[in-house]
């Protein structure tokens, strides 16, 4: 915890909620992330110029419920900020594919490595990844199901 | 050893941000902007990113 900071208060400021079960304190990100929030933090991780606040404020309430995370209050606040900003559908669209494409090719490299390290994790790590991975698997469950409401 | 955590971590601030994308475009009402056939690709890449997530489980 030297060199990172839990974004919980500034998180509460904008109107989210800690799921049940989690405490916004348990997820930290980066101080030099921090620094920058709530601004372009995206852009400042990836290296995509157009890519605003949404990762970090989702970040700290992910958990049981993604939707949850991204109530209606909150996404409207997020997309009114966005908007402001001058992001447009286009612009997300484009920086969700090529981010996916990165994921994608991350995770290739991530189980190829883990294949080969599995033996040298403890228990204690493994459950952690195993929980890590159902937190993602969510995620893009998520994604998924609210793309599936957008093209009907 | 690589830090597995800390990857998936950053692994799993990416995929927020595809999430987040989408809501985005599903609030401004973008998606005949963008094209539903381009959503539908995007739909493709999740589906293979979560068949790519329960390999993953399989190695754990």
């Amino acid at each position: 915890m030297n060199n990172k900071n839990t974004i919980s208060e500034k998180v509460r400021k904008i109107g989210a909620y800690p799921i049940r079960g989690k405490k916004a304190t348990d997820i930290v990100i980066p101080t030099t992330t921090m620094a920058s929030f709530p601004a372009t933090i995206g852009a400042i991780a990836l290296g995509l110029p157009t890519l605003p606040l949404i990762p970090a404020i989702a970040l700290p309430i992910i958990g049981s419920s993604v939707y949850h995370a991204l109530s209606d209050l909150m996404a409207i606040k997020l997309v009114n900020e966005l908007k402001k900003q001058g992001y447009t559908p286009k612009q997300a669209y484009k920086n969700a594919v090529k981010i996916i494409g990165s994921v994608s090719k991350e995770l290739d490299e991530f189980k190829e490595g883990l294949q080969r390290d599995i033996y040298r994790l403890s228990a204690g790590e493994v459950y952690d990844i195993k929980e890590d991975v159902n937190d993602l698997i969510e995620i893009d469950k998520a994604a998924i199901k609210k793309l599936d409401d957008i093209i009907g | 050893m690589k830090d597995y955590r800390q990857e998936i971590g950053e692994i799993k601030n990416k995929l927020l941000s595809v999430l987040g994308n989408i809501v985005f475009i599903e609030h401004t009402g973008g998606a005949s902007e963008v094209g539903v056939e381009n959503l539908r690709d995007l739909r493709v890449k999740l589906v293979d990113v979560k068949r790519k997530l329960y390999e993953i489980l399989d190695v754990l």
